[in-house]
């Protein structure tokens, strides 16, 4: 570059500072997103110009934040539960919980579906991740689904919908996320999620009855057997295992979640693969194991990171003080009913159209001190927060599930979005039912 | 020559990948085991499996470009002709290149002054700066990777397509 060249340099940046304001890099985007830009790459681009020509931020930060803002030991549960979810898988663990599963609800009507979100439940509580539970079940299940008679569409629906259930029941990864971004005990939020999430597997199994009855139709009562269901439980005694380490050890606070993860991590890739005990997994299987859940790292840290400046950059804008105060007088105008109808609006928008983690980073702060003003209780609020986060997770246009499911039953994702909203509504009305009795979210926690 | 130059890239992002996932299990899971059966636990521990958490990530977002993995709304693109498309990719790999050299600039400071202080890990005498260089160098290696990118695009080629293995 030559020296005459840097005073147009200079223009340049000037005349982007008098024409970029917040609405416009706004604007463009969105239009970004709905070209088909990664959305980390529009969340960062956002970051940076704001950052530079709307409010003068040091792009320094940008740097710092890449280091310093990951390196939290909450975060490092993320890629634990994940491998976890793989070991358990490729170690064969996973098809024992499904076998369990199959002679709990193997005699309704669509029993395979039933089973599939029975076993989501089963998986959740081991791994924190929906994308990872929907991927699991999609795998070991929805090809079956298929063969019994249920359309591609709806199979990838009703999988993509069980997935949800990942981060409710505990472990969850958004919960941990939630807890730190907002200072609640994460255990808390896992206790407080337990109770919605046996609901929201009941409604998923309920659906799925309902749904795929008509095709595969359940060979009643007679086919319900204790001795089945325990001789099935005992096959899964590893899986169960897996579940009471993760639980009795957080509750009883032997450890961390992060901990947690990482102890229950190296028992199942143990269990796994030593033949004496049933396990599948092979040495030579474990790099490819370990890439494909790293991916998932290169993935969301990203959005994290820049989810985490959006938050600053969008604070020193006094965009947060400014949804506050709408929402403020909307709640002091039409209530505090019309203010969380609202609010959980926002969180299945914002959900509908970017990642769960960006969600909580992004909308948590703002509408969490909103909330607590009304005088909801933190817990309450955190899970009905996470939970609407997750129906986000299968809400079109955008819903990670929906394209994990696409994938892995290799079903067109607009197929799949056509039958999404038959397993939308239970969820949405399990989200209302949550939000409306605090009692489900607190009562484990003596609330 | 090209391939054997993805090949090479490819291998190191691999060996980061499993090297630093290897670290925050053995380091997370068994110290804490250690912990419960002896009482006692590694003070270095949490700040080296975060310091690996960091050259995992960064990695694997190098290697997610590579495989078309980041998550995107497609619906739209998938419509666009040919033309089009392309247009939108060769935007997209400029997007990054300005990204990717705002945040390869920022967090070389970062080094620098981790360096300059010669500040420690604690507990170790690992350098923070062994930290702090997964950033550059994980953006270094997503650079390359959109710079590849670049060239299949202007060649042409369709960019790769997300799929479940790769969002998992």
């Amino acid at each position: 570059m030559s020296e005459g060249d840097l005073p147009t340099l200079a223009l340049l940046v000037d005349w982007l500072r008098e024409v970029l304001n917040v609405w416009n890099i706004t604007a463009i985007a969105v239009l970004l997103f709905f070209l088909g830009t990664p959305v980390v790459l529009v969340l960062a681009s956002w970051v940076v110009a704001s950052s530079y020509f709307v409010v003068e931020f040091p792009l320094t930060n940008v740097g710092i934040a890449a280091n310093d803002s990951i390196k939290n030991f909450i975060f490092l549960a993320v890629p634990l539960f994940v491998i976890t979810g793989d070991f358990l898988t490729e170690g064969g663990i996973s098809r024992k919980l499904i076998a369990f599963s199959r002679s709990c609800v193997g005699f309704m009507h669509g029993a395979t579906a039933a089973t599939a979100m029975f076993s989501c439940g089963l998986f959740a509580a081991i791994s924190g991740s929906n994308a990872a539970t929907a991927a699991t079940m999609g795998r070991l299940l929805g090809p079956e689904m298929v063969e019994r008679g249920v359309s591609p569409g709806l199979s990838g629906a009703i999988i993509a919908a069980g997935g949800t259930v990942g981060v409710i029941i505990p472990p969850s990864v958004i919960f941990l996320i939630y807890g730190v971004t907002m200072d609640v005990p994460s255990v808390d939020l896992f206790i407080g999620g337990m109770i919605p999430g046996l609901l929201m597997v009941i409604a998923l199994i309920s659906s799925a009855v309902v749904l795929t009855g008509k095709v595969e139709r359940g060979v009643g009562l007679r086919n319900l057997s204790p001795r089945k269901i325990a001789s099935s439980a005992l096959t899964a005694w590893a899986g169960f295992v897996a579940i009471g380490v993760i639980f009795f050890g957080i509750y009883w606070g032997y450890f961390s979640p992060t901990e947690a993860a990482g102890v229950v991590a190296i028992y199942c890739f143990i269990v796994g693969s030593v033949p004496a005990l049933g396990g599948r997994l092979r040495l030579r299987q474990i790099p490819g194991i370990m890439l494909n859940s790293a991916r998932l790292a290169g993935l969301l840290v990203p959005l994290v990171v820049f989810s985490i400046q959006f938050q600053q950059v969008s604070s020193v804008m006094g965009l947060p003080e400014a949804i506050q105060n709408f929402l403020g007088g909307l709640g002091e105008s039409y209530g505090p009913t019309v203010l969380i109808a609202v609010m959980m609006l926002l969180i299945l928008a914002v959900g509908a159209i970017t990642e769960s983690v960006a969600v909580v980073l992004i909308l948590g702060p703002i509408l969490a001190p909103v909330a607590e003003s009304i005088g909801i209780d933190p817990i309450h609020w955190g899970v009905v927060f996470v939970v609407g986060t997750t129906i986000g997770f299968i809400t079109p246009p955008y819903g990670l599930n929906l394209f994990v499911v696409s994938g892995v039953l290799r079903i067109n994702y607009d197929l799949i979005i056509r039958q999404i909203f038959k397993l939308l509504i239970p969820l949405m009305i399990v989200w209302i039912i949550v939000t409306a009795t605090p009692w489900l979210s607190l009562a484990l926690l003596g609330g | 020559m090209g391939q054997r130059f993805d090949d090479l890239i490819s291998w190191i992002e691999k060996a980061v990948m499993l090297l630093a996932y290897v670290t925050i299990i053995l380091v997370v899971g068994l110290e804490t085991i250690r912990r419960m059966i002896t009482g006692e636990q590694a003070a270095w521990g949490p700040e080296i499996a975060m310091g690996a958490f960091v050259w995992l990530s960064w990695f694997a977002m190098s290697s997610g470009v590579r495989t078309g993995a980041h998550l995107s709304f497609t619906t739209m693109r998938d419509r666009m002709p040919d033309g089009v498309r392309r247009g939108v990719e060769v935007f997209d790999c400029l997007l990054w290149f300005v990204l990717g050299a705002v945040v390869i600039v920022a967090s070389w400071d970062v080094v620098m002054l981790n360096e300059r202080f010669n500040i420690k890990i604690f507990g170790t005498d690992i350098p923070i700066a062994a930290i702090s260089i997964a950033v550059p160098l994980g953006w270094g290696f997503t650079m390359v990777r959109v710079l590849q990118q670049l060239v299949r695009v202007l060649q042409g080629k369709t960019g790769p397509h997300i799929t479940a293995e790769e969002i998992r």
